[in-house]
């Protein structure tokens, strides 16, 4: 964790300081000596104000004494006086006592040798040295001094003391120990957490990387055939436009249409389906539908069925949900046919099946999907080889030796199983196995119908390119709405400033001038918060935090239906 | 030491003490009785305390002095409660108002009644059993060669005054009534 520099302290930032203070040996060290130095000053303390105690307990004991003998000193009773001053004896820290008149002359007194009693006695302060205190009381009677005691009594010895003391000290030694111990395992360890973290991040970058090779790596085996079927496309629409110019027949002219549409959706899918595929996505699972997952694949997996090679798809009804990412699924189904694909080149059949594949004696409920070939098969010696990385059979420039690789590495993933089976010069059977989901899949959202304008809204369009403003803003018409168009987001700007009545602003994301699309919506939002926007784009990374921010997005080539089901939620709800 | 010469005369008192069989004349004795005399006061409360502040506390001695000089030594200097100590003789019938104390010693003169004119007030009258006077709160006694008393705490109650539990304590007897 660094800090960064320039930024204040934030909160979150001081803690994390903190915790990097925490993890250092230097800290634990500080900290185990702070609790020694705190031991000894506390330990100094009450030896303080034991010391202290004692001193006012002697002095209590001193006055008492001197109230007590207070007669008999006075009027020279010394039996009774001895009395009194033997009765401290029992006392075997007091180790001097005397009893002065009110000249100051010695009347009794006892002390222990090597002891020695003043001979004089006078009050004073109370004393206190390393091994014993001397406290003075005054015998009054009546506001009338009648004399003087003076006691002595010993104080613990240093040594006394300090073992009284050394259980104390135990525990704090053996506290500040624990924690210096402790600081440093702690440390090692947070250092070693830190570089384990480091070693993941840097791993987990590694498999990113790879995955997405692995993906442009499936993906190069498609170009070829994908610029083929472009230029069909292309050659259908432009070959049927060239025909209608040249002929009246209604009926005629209807096929043509319908040929000519038919040859754009399988563009725009096409498209949609090689940018989604390219797209740079972390690993993430998903609930999913196999059978949707495998349909929507169509288009991908035809470019592979050239020379000879049919594909048949049988995906059985109520498939299960499962737990995967569909991105992997979609590289992993590749890999594999275009592994049957390599296998037939003379040609054949590649047949992809899906089905449930009910659990029995406690083994888990599974969906199994078998992609087979017809094609030379694997020979027994390399049966055990192939799903590792870098093996192949292909020769350099043709095989990576790392398809199948990322099939085990997905399945594996996913928690399911995958199998082989293969007769030479017969054919291949891979088999997927992945385990059933308890959630249910999200569903991809069905074809809608147009959604008719409510009432009749103005609506500012955005856009520079002249032949797709044409085309969106007769869209508009039809669905119902009255159109007005900008040609960049600065004039649509202006517009708005003028204050024609509008109910939504349409952009498009790429335009000339100072504002694009995602621009001119956030300065909408500054300006005119209450105005909606929706933003149309082809797939590019603007797109993609437009979204984040949750902009209504409506995604290049798009039907005349989500157009009209986008502007109708997005009025809706504003 | 520097004391004067008091203090060697109360050492001789304490602690040799006094055996001499004629004791009527021995100095020593008096002088022992003259600082009891002076060292009663602390241990008794008169009433009205208050009143007498300012004004010296006076010792009166009725009839024959027994203590001479001594008693004038022993209080020199000296103060009670805050106030200075004065001693008064009154020869045999004298007036005894302003005594806070009052000894009475022996007297020759007929119908001698030393207490008889401080009867009923807070006067501490004291008296020596040898002189024979009577009727006195506190009177000295000779026990086994020492000074000692006894009081008549009963009598003292009666007239104002409180005797510390510890002065009783030290007496030889002490009547209550
Ligand atoms: N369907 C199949 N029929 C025959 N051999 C196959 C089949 N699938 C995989 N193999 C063998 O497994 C090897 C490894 O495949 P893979 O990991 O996809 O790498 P690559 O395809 O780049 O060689 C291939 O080289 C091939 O020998
Ligand atoms: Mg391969």
């Amino acid at each position: 964790m660094k800090m960064r520099v320039g930024s204040p302290v934030r909160p979150a930032s001081l803690k994390a300081w903190i915790k990097q203070l925490m993890a250092t040996p230097l800290a634990a060290a500080i900290i185990a000596l702070l609790l020694l130095l705190a031991g000894v000053v506390f330990t100094l303390q009450v030896d303080r104000i034991g010391r202290t105690e004692k001193l006012r307990q002697a002095s209590v004991q001193a006055q008492i004494l001197a109230s007590g003998i207070a007669a008999p000193l006075a009027f020279g009773d010394e039996a009774t006086l001895r009395e009194y001053l033997e009765a401290l004896r029992a006392d075997p820290q007091i180790i001097a006592v005397g009893a002065y008149d009110a000249t100051g002359r010695f009347v009794a007194g006892y002390n222990v040798v090597p002891t020695r009693l003043p001979d004089h006695g006078r009050l004073a302060e109370p004393a206190m040295t390393a091994r014993d205190l001397t406290v003075t009381a005054a015998v009054v009677q009546g506001g009338t001094r009648l004399g003087t005691v003076y006691l002595r009594a010993t104080l613990d010895s240093w040594q006394r003391r300090a073992t009284r003391y050394a259980g104390l000290a135990a525990i704090v030694l053996m506290a500040s120990l624990l924690i210096a111990t402790l600081g440093a395992s702690y440390a090692s360890l947070h250092e070693a957490h830190a570089r384990l973290q480091e070693e993941t991040a840097s791993r987990q970058q590694a498999e990113e990387a790879l995955r997405q090779s692995q993906k442009m790596e499936a993906l190069g085996q498609l170009t070829g055939g994908v610029a083929h079927d472009f230029n069909n496309l292309l050659m259908v629409a432009s070959g049927s436009l060239d025909l209608m110019d040249r002929t009246d027949d209604p009926a005629r002219l209807d096929r043509l249409k319908a040929g000519i549409r038919h040859a754009v959706d399988r563009g725009a899918k096409l498209t949609q389906q090689l940018l989604a595929f390219s797209r740079r996505s972390p690993l993430k699972a998903e609930v999913v539908d196999l059978g949707d997952r495998i349909r929507g694949m169509d288009t991908l997996l035809d470019r592979l069925t050239t020379n000879g090679i049919s594909l048949k798809t049988s995906i059985a009804s109520n498939l299960w949900p499962v737990e995967i990412d569909p991105s992997e699924l979609e590289v992993a189904l590749l890999n594999v046919v275009i592994n049957a694909r390599d296998a037939m080149p003379q040609g054949g059949l590649v047949t992809i099946s899906a089905e449930n594949l009910p659990g029995d004696g406690g083994a888990p409920d599974q969906v199994r999907i078998a992609i087979s070939d017809t094609g030379t098969g694997i020979p027994p010696d390399v049966l055990d080889r192939i799903f590792e990385p870098f093996f192949t059979t292909k020769g350099a420039g043709h095989g990576t030796g790392l398809g199948l690789s990322q099939v085990y590495g997905f399945v594996r993933a996913s928690g399911g199983d995958i199998q082989v089976e293969s007769v030479p010069g017969q054919g291949t059977r891979i088999t997927l196995l992945l385990p059933r989901s308890t959630l249910s899949p999200i569903r991809s959202q069905p074809e809608q119908p147009v959604v008719e304008a409510a009432s009749k809204r103005r609506i500012l369009l955005v856009e520079d390119n002249d032949t797709v403003a044409e085309m969106v803003g007769g869209m508009l018409d039809e669905i119902g709405y009255e159109q007005e168009r900008a040609a960049s987001g600065d004039e649509a700007l202006v517009r708005l400033e003028q204050g024609a009545n509008f109910a939504l602003v349409l952009s498009d994301m790429i335009m000339p001038g100072k504002l694009n699309g995602l621009d001119l919506v956030h300065e909408i939002g500054r300006r005119w918060p209450r105005m909606p926007a929706v933003l149309m784009t082809g797939f590019s990374e603007a797109s993609i935090s437009a979204r984040g921010e949750g902009i209504p997005l409506l995604t290049k080539p798009f039907s005349i239906q989500s157009l009209s089901a986008q502007i109708n939620d997005t009025l809706s709800r504003s | 030491m520097r004391g004067p010469r008091l203090a060697v005369l109360m050492l001789c008192a304490m602690f040799v003490g006094l055996w001499t069989a004629h004791a009527r004349a021995a100095p020593l004795e008096q002088a022992v009785k003259a600082s009891f005399l002076f060292k009663f006061a602390p241990f008794v409360e008169w009433p009205d305390n208050g009143a007498g502040a300012g004004k010296p506390f006076t010792i009166c001695v009725v009839g024959e002095d027994p203590f001479g000089a001594t008693l004038d030594e022993v209080v020199r200097g000296q103060r009670i409660s805050g106030r200075s100590v004065n001693v008064r003789r009154l020869g045999d019938s004298g007036n005894a108002a302003g005594c806070q104390m009052l000894f009475a010693g022996r007297s020759s003169s007929a119908g001698y009644a030393p207490f008889a004119a401080v009867a009923g007030q807070p006067v501490l009258t004291v008296s020596d059993q040898k002189s024979g006077v009577q009727g006195s709160m506190i009177q000295f006694v000779m026990q086994a060669g020492r000074v000692r008393f006894q009081i008549d705490e009963g009598a003292a109650r009666s007239n104002g005054l409180v005797i510390s539990s510890k002065l009783l304590g030290l007496a030889i007897s002490v009547e209550r009534k």
